[in-house]
């Protein structure tokens, strides 16, 4: 089974379009995978935003709560997804590649000593170049 | 303080890049080679922190063939203290490049670590945050503007719609982001000076790490080409097309 963790980034209480896109993402490479897409929520008090991201079609939604997560911070947020990828067991971690993506998401390849691509196009792995 | 740069040497980006016919990487021959735009931001930075507090060291390290040596000149021309070369003539992936530099790290033992924020080559992003998470160091990434106060690090991070300030203690990892400082040019004193700077040479086996690739570049390609526009008659036309061709109204 090939699940596939997709990391929903949200700012001041919602969630940007980018992190629907990942979803889709993760629904789609889910369904190539035969494995579940789960949505990742990381914060402090997020039933509402949990709910939320429920309604767009993901298998589970994991909402891990703490106050050091209130505020997005590379480290715990790296701890937390790393912690929640080996207890999951996916096989691939999605988020967006936006400037909260792009910070976490290296620290959580070391920390799993798993490789990492950047921004994935239309077909997935595939990978525009883009300065 | 000690600060350490890693350096990246990179195609010029204001030549064109061509890639290979057969996809495998793109033509080297007739490129010109640089230091990669945002390590330059990087090695300014750490400049302008030296001078500032009237002491320390720049280092600079960098990974990859002997002809590197000469991106690495033209940072010790800028004014860094010396350099390391990490010979390997086999390209490694951002988790192997993060290894040998967080163990060079070890070693060396920077307050600071200042890294471009990607290379313009490969646009991977990976390095720094990698690099800090081998050490268990705080990072900051996309950094406009850097501030140090005894073993405290205050930065402006540039984030999507705004800045953001984070503050952490030393030893830190730093990536550059573009509006961070304009890089100087090294002056003619500088050039001569450099060519006596130290710039050691190490084998990359040496360090013991695990430098087994990860990823793997399967294919290369050029991005494809923009259609040609066409003129339109009259407006009529034009809401025809945009309805019935383009689909968006």
């Amino acid at each position: 089974m090939g699940d596939v963790l997709v990391f929903a980034e949200h700012k001041h209480g919602h969630f940007p379009k980018t992190t629907l896109v990942a979803v889709n993402a993760g629904l789609e490479m889910a369904r190539k995978r035969a494995g579940n897409c789960i949505a990742v929520v990381l914060g402090d008090n997020c039933d509402g935003l949990a709910g939320v991201i429920a309604q767009y079609g993901v298998s589970k939604v994991i909402a891990l709560e703490h106050t050091r997560l209130a505020h997005y911070l590379s480290d715990a947020a790296a701890h937390a997804l790393t912690a929640l990828v080996k207890k999951t067991g996916a096989e691939t971690v999605l988020a967006t590649a936006t400037a909260m993506g792009k910070d976490l998401m290296p620290r959580v390849a070391a920390r799993l000593n798993a490789p990492m691509t950047t921004a994935l196009a239309v077909s997935l792995y595939c990978r525009p170049l883009t300065v | 303080m000690k600060i350490l740069v890693p350096v990246k040497r990179v195609p010029d980006p204001a030549t064109t890049i061509r890639v290979m016919p057969d996809g495998s990487g793109i033509a080297t021959d007739n490129v010109k080679w640089v230091i990669n735009p945002f390590d330059e931001i990087a090695i300014e930075e750490a400049l302008r922190i030296k001078e500032k507090q009237g002491g320390g060291e720049v280092v600079l390290i960098s990974i990859g063939q002997a002809t590197w040596q000469e991106q690495l000149r033209t940072g010790l021309a800028m004014g860094a203290d010396r350099a390391i070369l990490v010979k390997t003539d086999t390209p490694l992936d951002p988790l192997a490049i993060a290894r040998v530099i967080a163990k060079v790290a070890e070693n060396e033992k920077p307050e600071l670590v200042i890294i471009g924020k990607q290379a313009i080559d490969d646009d991977s992003n990976q390095a720094g945050q990698m690099i800090a998470e081998m050490l268990g160091w705080p990072q900051a990434t996309f950094a406009s503007k850097i501030e140090l106060a005894g073993d405290k690090c205050t930065v402006v991070r540039e984030v999507d719609g705004g800045l953001e300030t984070i503050a952490f203690p030393l030893p830190a990892v730093i990536t550059t982001d573009l509006r961070l400082n304009e890089p100087r040019y090294a002056s003619l004193p500088g050039i001569m000076k450099a060519r006596k700077k130290p710039l050691n040479e190490i084998a990359v086996d040496s360090l013991g790490v695990d430098l087994t690739p990860k990823l793997k570049i399967k294919t290369l390609a050029a991005p494809a080409k923009r259609q040609a526009g066409r003129k339109l008659g009259s407006v009529e036309e034009l809401v025809a097309a945009l309805h019935t061709e383009a689909k968006v109204i």
